[in-house]
């Protein structure tokens, strides 16, 4: 293998490698957008506070 | 109320205030699938120290570290008089932090979520949008007992003159008095940009010539609320006296910050045994009264008391006397009674 082809190789692996770490860094799952800019989800999850035994306001 | 928790998908890539993510402010592991674990080290009110909001709006975030809306103290200079210098170190260490400071309005609880009151909250106020005023929720949350129904005209009595003009609570009360101007004020009284009736009302100005004359034979005895304030009003016990006991009312007396003018008085929650559970008797309690002087914001240009000078000088309706005055209440109460002079015929 001569020079240049080995330099081509290793330009073709590091321009391989950036695009898989694109894609993982894509594909990893951002769950706090996820959840919260989904309605319906929101209101399967949500539980109504407990309130306190108390009255009252300001 | 899920959909207080809802945020809109759309803000995230216009907002400057989403391109950091939301762990740097709110913590918690975007990672996880589970809620619990998601939710980890959550900072639920990341404002509440004022440093997240502080990396880009340093100015208004030193500013508000001493303003009132943070730092309560007005609370404690309202009752501070009633205790003694024993009891006022009680108070500071097991009440004042615990109780009357809980209730601070961090950044988020004006421009971001509602603040929770008796642990209730709408939750965020639109969508997690960074809004720059909306007083109908934000202002409303926490004076929502008595001064924004009392302006909108919830509960009876017609709405403030200034509401039906269309004016709402940022008219009058501008920015600087939340943010605060780098002071450390002890009372929303020593507040200098504190909205005044005077400052768009100048006296002198008056286009009918009855007013005019009104005025100047009032001016220094008897505060704007005093003649303009429209109806009854929200007082403690309205609510606090055995379920809704008492019904809204007027009270008219001597201020007690200047006893000289007469203007209307509000009564206020602290009774004899507020502080007993924290081993506080208040033993200067009769130092100070029952009631304040309140700017009610119910204000109308013309009132009962505009408009028949007998309606204060000979039946004297609303004024406090002897006989309506609170059971069990200060001593102090007593130096609040004004009696109007009778018409000279």
């Amino acid at each position: 293998m001569n020079h240049r082809l080995k330099l081509r190789m290793i330009l073709l692996a590091a321009f391989a490698a950036l695009c898989v770490s694109r894609a993982v860094l894509a594909a990893t799952p951002n769950t706090c957008v996820n959840c919260h800019t989904n309605d319906s989800l929101m209101k399967a999850m949500y539980k109504p506070p407990i309130l306190p035994p108390s009255e009252g306001e300001g | 109320m899920y959909k207080g928790f809802v945020v809109d998908k759309e803000l995230l890539g216009k907002d400057p205030h989403f391109r950091t993510g939301c762990i740097l402010c709110h913590s918690g592991d975007p990672r996880e699938m589970q809620k619990e674990k998601a939710h980890k080290g959550l900072l639920k009110k990341p404002s509440a120290s004022l440093s997240s909001c502080g990396v880009c709006h340093k100015e208004i975030a030193g500013n508000y570290a001493k303003s009132l809306h943070f730092t309560s103290a007005g609370q404690r200079t309202g009752v501070m008089p009633r205790f003694s210098e024993a009891e006022l170190k009680i108070f500071d260490e097991k009440v004042f932090e615990k109780s009357c400071r809980s209730c601070h309005a961090s950044c988020g609880d004006c421009h971001v979520k509602g603040a929770p009151v008796d642990g209730i909250s709408i939750g965020l106020i639109a969508k997690h949008k960074f809004v720059k005023k909306d007083e109908g929720k934000t202002c409303a949350f926490c004076h929502g007992g008595r001064v924004y129904p009392e302006y909108v005209g919830e509960y009876g009595g017609a709405p403030d003159v200034h509401y039906q003009k269309g004016m709402l609570c940022m008219d009058c009360h501008k920015k600087d008095e939340f943010h605060g101007d780098g002071n450390a004020y002890a009372s929303k009284q020593d507040v200098p940009t504190r909205p005044a009736c005077a400052d768009c009302h100048k006296p002198g100005n008056e286009t009918n010539p009855k007013a005019r004359e009104s005025h100047l034979t009032h001016a220094d005895k008897v505060s704007c609320f005093g003649c303009h304030s429209g109806a009854a009003y929200r007082n403690c016990n309205t609510c606090h006296n055995g379920h809704s006991a008492a019904s809204p009312g007027m009270i008219l007396g001597r201020s007690p910050r200047d006893k000289k003018i007469l203007t209307t008085l509000r009564l206020i929650p602290t009774v004899r045994d507020t502080f007993a559970p924290s081993g506080i008797k208040m033993e200067n309690y009769d130092k100070v009264p029952n009631y304040w002087d309140t700017p009610a914001h119910n204000i109308r240009k013309r009132t009962d008391r505009t408009r028949r000078c007998d309606t204060c000088h000979e039946k004297r309706t609303n004024f406090l006397t002897k006989g309506t005055l609170l059971k069990n209440g200060s001593r102090a109460n007593e130096e609040l009674i004004f009696v109007p002079k009778p018409i000279k015929q």
